[in-house]
């Protein structure tokens, strides 16, 4: 790894220490829950924008639910952060109750919005091509001299 | 001074823009050399806010004895009126960003960039004379075949950065968590997915409370930034904030608070924001392409190829308060010095005198 600081070449030290580091935190685990084939950085393979949307679309649909799992609580120095933490993850917990209904009925509105968005594109995919057809036919037409 | 009147035509002008940036301070110095100075802006390219600064491109009236300036970076209205203009021209050269970068995204773009690409050789071959930013976009410049190319380094003006940090922004920066900074539009030549990928280890793998924070126009790539959107949100990233627009106070409220500049940009002219981070005393860690070395100015931490865990590392070092901490600062604080050293006015009137 080629690490220039303040003009000098410091890869011997400074790159070797981010290598090691990089190698450390490598060993203890990934940090994505997606597979890679269904991560959004597949979208800088699109090979035009309509090959975009298709993709983006497919995307979503893994992505319409809303995460209900426990996170990660910022936890803050001394007795206070402790009790703070513990206080936070208590909260939580009863909060799911009420919080797991919302989602469930969120996550229904997600999957029907990219429905309506599948059916429209659909819709319009067909449109455009019965109306390439129409186009295509007319210019034949005309090309044989139709009136 | 030779000129009665200097004009500059751009594409577009917005603020903090790094290009709107310099034309504000060659307009600027052309005024304190004793000349009518005006920048002309097609009129719906131009920032709603910044319609006081500029005129539009219509109110453009071309006079044989004057200097008409160009700041060539994509292709535009401006380039018509550029070549019809009957008078001494001048291009200035901020580089094309490769259409490759945008073609996933947005194909009207992508094709705009390549007709920019196909037009440099003409329009500096209707320049009377060329001017580049970097020396990396002369030798681009003298690649389509231009001659007699001049570097230009692009201009700093600080008198943007003297105003006070935006109580707001700074009162919400006030966490003790660690910030990572970007400044840039997001588009896909800036490649802000990898800096989000290696905050994501950072975040997750040594720093909890640390955020990072991408202040930036999403305007000209909408897809990319759903995509940047979609990447943050699949990696669990909360600490990820975007923010689609800063004002001047603002702007300077965000480098304030900041513990790092970082870019992974794999393309750049320049890069503005890097010398704007060091002139706020933050260590800044750039991608080594393009300008950006020149930007540096052997100064900061550039890298040429990292992992993202590895770049996580390389961010840790550069955030924990130690020698390579401060041997940084120190370096950047030197590199500002020598900036604002440089007498701009006459490096501008030796270059209009060559005329």
């Amino acid at each position: 790894m080629k690490i220039t600081v303040s003009g000098q070449d410091r890869s011997g030290d400074v790159g070797q220490a981010a290598v090691a580091a990089g190698a450390r935190l490598r060993a203890a685990g990934g940090i994505g829950e997606l597979s890679p084939e269904h991560s959004a950085l597949r979208l800088r393979e699109a090979q035009d924008c309509d090959d975009y949307v298709r993709r983006f679309i497919e995307l979503l649909r893994l992505r319409h639910g809303v995460r209900t799992a426990d996170y990660y609580v910022p936890r803050g120095p001394g007795l206070r952060g402790k009790l703070a933490v513990a206080l936070k993850t208590v909260l939580w917990k009863l909060l799911r109750y009420q919080h797991d209904r919302v989602t469930i009925q969120q996550n229904l509105i997600n999957e029907l919005e990219i429905n309506a968005l599948e059916f429209q594109r659909d819709r319009l995919n067909r449109e455009l091509a019965d109306l390439k057809r129409r186009v295509a036919d007319l210019e034949q037409g005309r090309a044989k001299g139709a009136p | 001074m030779k000129f009665r009147a200097i004009h500059q035509l751009a594409a577009g002008f917005a603020a903090g823009d790094a290009i709107s940036l310099e034309a504000v301070a060659i307009r600027d110095a052309c005024r304190a050399l004793g000349a009518v100075s005006e920048i002309y802006v097609p009129a719906e390219r131009t920032a709603r806010d910044c319609r006081a600064t500029v005129r539009p491109l219509e109110e453009f009236r071309p006079a044989p004895g004057d200097l008409l300036i160009y700041h060539y970076s994509i292709q535009s209205a401006a380039t018509d009126v550029f070549r019809a203009a009957a008078m001494p021209k001048v291009a200035i050269y901020h580089n094309v960003t490769p259409a490759s970068y945008f073609l996933a995204f947005d194909e009207q773009v992508a094709a705009q960039l390549e007709a920019a690409r196909r037009e440099l050789a003409e329009v500096a071959g209707a320049a009377d004379a060329v001017w580049a930013d970097s020396a990396f976009n002369a030798a681009e410049l003298a690649a389509a075949g231009a001659r007699n190319v001049r570097v230009l380094p692009l201009l700093f003006s600080t008198p943007a950065f003297d105003v006070p940090a935006d109580p707001v922004v700074r009162q919400g920066l006030a966490t003790p968590s660690r910030k990572i900074l970007f400044v840039g539009r997001l588009a896909p030549n800036k490649c802000v997915e990898e800096l989000i990928e290696a905050f994501a280890w950072y975040h997750k793998r040594i720093e909890r409370r640390s955020e990072l924070i991408l202040v930036g126009s999403e305007r000209s790539c909408p897809r990319y930034f759903a995509m940047l959107r979609m990447f943050a949100a699949e990696l669990d990233l909360m600490a990820v904030s975007f923010v689609r627009y800063a004002s001047p106070a603002g702007l300077v409220a965000y480098y304030e608070g900041a513990d790092l500049f970082a870019t992974t940009s794999r393309h750049e002219g320049y890069c503005l924001p890097v010398v704007e981070a060091m002139f706020k005393n933050v260590p800044v860690l750039a991608r080594n392409v393009g300008g950006v070395p020149e930007a540096m100015d052997g100064a900061g931490v550039l890298f040429d190829e990292a992992q993202p865990e590895e770049l996580a590392g390389l961010m840790h070092q550069l955030i924990s308060a130690g020698a390579l901490r401060e041997e940084v600062l120190a370096g950047e604080r030197a590199r500002i010095q020598r900036l604002l050293a440089r007498p701009v006015q006459r490096e501008l009137q030796d270059l209009l005198n060559a005329l």
